[in-house]
């Protein structure tokens, strides 16, 4: 066995690499003499089988695919979809001069959003009013708590109203609502965290959901409703 | 500057890879072979969603097939060779068909309070058992996943699978062993109960 930094890697490997089955009895003492890399062993070996009803299930599919029935449809689809594509004008941007597009406009719009956030405690003053921003969240979230949903509104000067965020499935049925939220937290930013009468039990149906969107809309008082885009909420795959 | 492969170089190229290629630049009698290659992608849709307890009916599985499609073309210039263009095109089948089932799932079932065991029937092999073995294929480095498929789905020996990605046999061997150790580690991360 070699050397090295890791005790046991190079036993290891040269069991998962089969020498145990060779009965090789150097092999074999270092086992019955070290109960961590019995189990170290048995990790990988599982590990290993998994990997082999994986294969076996792909292979089975395989099967009942060439054995499956002939679907003139769905043949002629592949062939108008492919050609179809192969169609399609290429577009001139690379992958990566589109990324740094991208980032470009970020700061950009880092930069000029930055700006225009008044100071805390101050009146509403300046900004466009129109859609408000959806902050966060904005990617995986935990589903055991309810999480803050924030987003920036900066109203016209002499508007009042209040926000409202409501949560739906993709089906476009409701599942919360926030009710009339009429202050900001901070500066533009507003946040809404689903508590009282409708946390914890609804959120915890609402976490069962994989994925839902969420809207913000203004309402002011003389009647004007402005709604932000719909954004999805995906939930951490470890807590569906 | 990419340097044009000389012929030699070419018959080294796995044959799909060359396939693509050719696709890429537009072949006509390239594309036309991989549409006839490409027939697979509804067969496999509709093996799966039998499999999965028929989530989605004829019309959602035409429109899903032409949704993995596409993808298969967006993807094309990635296909790296190391499988064939069917093992390769499966597991964009199988993702797919997870998702859409998923919503489908979402729509009809969980509404029922049915789990998704409930989903599958009889013995054989649950779809959903694999995705995070499939997953953590994805998350491995390109080398390390290479050499688990080929031990484990593709059956080839150590030998093969030195010669296949033209490094030595015990290259071969510790490059398992390592893959191997990092997938058992991903897989435990995620709680998979490993059977």
């Amino acid at each position: 066995m070699k050397p090295n930094d890791r005790p046991g890697t190079d036993l290891l490997g040269e069991l998962v690499l089969g020498r145990r089955s060779t009965g090789d009895p150097e092999v074999l003492a270092a086992f019955a003499a070290d109960p961590e890399l019995e189990r170290r062993w048995q990790e990988l070996s599982r590990t290993a089988r998994f990997l082999d009803a994986a294969s076996d299930f792909e292979a089975s599919l395989f099967r009942e695919a060439r054995e499956g029935e002939s679907t003139p449809a769905a043949d002629a689809n592949v062939g108008r979809v492919l050609r179809e594509e192969a169609q399609r004008p290429r577009s001139p941007w690379k992958p990566w001069a589109l990324a740094i597009a991208a980032g470009l406009l970020l700061v950009a719009w880092l930069a000029f959003r930055g700006r225009g956030e008044p100071d805390p405690g101050s009146t509403y003053l300046g900004g466009a009013s129109g859609a408000p921003l959806l902050l966060e969240p904005t990617g995986t979230l935990d589903s055991s708590a309810a999480p803050a949903f924030r987003w920036a509104f900066v109203p016209e000067p002499g508007w009042e109203g209040h926000c409202e965020v409501v949560l739906y499935d993709d089906a476009g049925s409701e599942l919360l609502r926030s009710g009339e939220i009429r202050e900001p937290i901070r500066g533009s930013t507003w946040e809404w965290r689903p508590t009282g009468p409708t946390a914890p039990s609804q959120w915890i149906d609402l976490a069962r959901n994989e994925a839902f969107f969420w809207q913000v809309s203004t309402v002011s008082n003389l009647g004007a409703v402005t709604s932000s885009a719909p954004r999805q909420v995906f939930l951490a795959p470890s807590e569906r | 500057m990419r340097r044009q492969l000389s012929s030699a170089e070419e018959t080294l190229v796995p044959p799909d890879t060359l396939l693509v290629r050719r696709v890429l630049r537009r072949d006509p009698e390239a594309i036309e072979l991989l549409i006839q290659r490409m027939k697979f992608v509804p067969r496999m849709l509709s093996a799966l969603n039998a499999r999965m307890g028929r989530p989605l009916d004829e019309h959602e599985l035409l429109d899903l097939g032409q949704e993995v499609l596409i993808l298969i073309w967006k993807k094309l210039p990635r296909f790296d060779g190391k499988t064939s263009l069917e093992s390769w095109g499966f597991r964009v089948c199988y993702f797919c068909i997870l998702n859409a089932a998923r919503k489908a799932r979402h729509r009809s079932v969980v509404g029922l309070g049915l789990e998704a065991d409930q989903l599958t029937g009889g013995s054989r092999p649950d779809p959903w058992e694999f995705e995070a073995v499939y997953h953590g294929l994805d998350r491995l480095s390109p080398g390390e996943s290479a050499v688990l498929r080929l031990k484990h789905f593709e059956e080839l020996t150590f030998e093969e699978i030195g010669e296949r990605l033209s490094i030595p046999t015990n290259t071969a061997k510790t490059r398992y062993y390592r893959a191997l150790c990092n997938l058992q580690e991903l897989l435990s991360a995620e709680e998979v109960a490993l059977r």
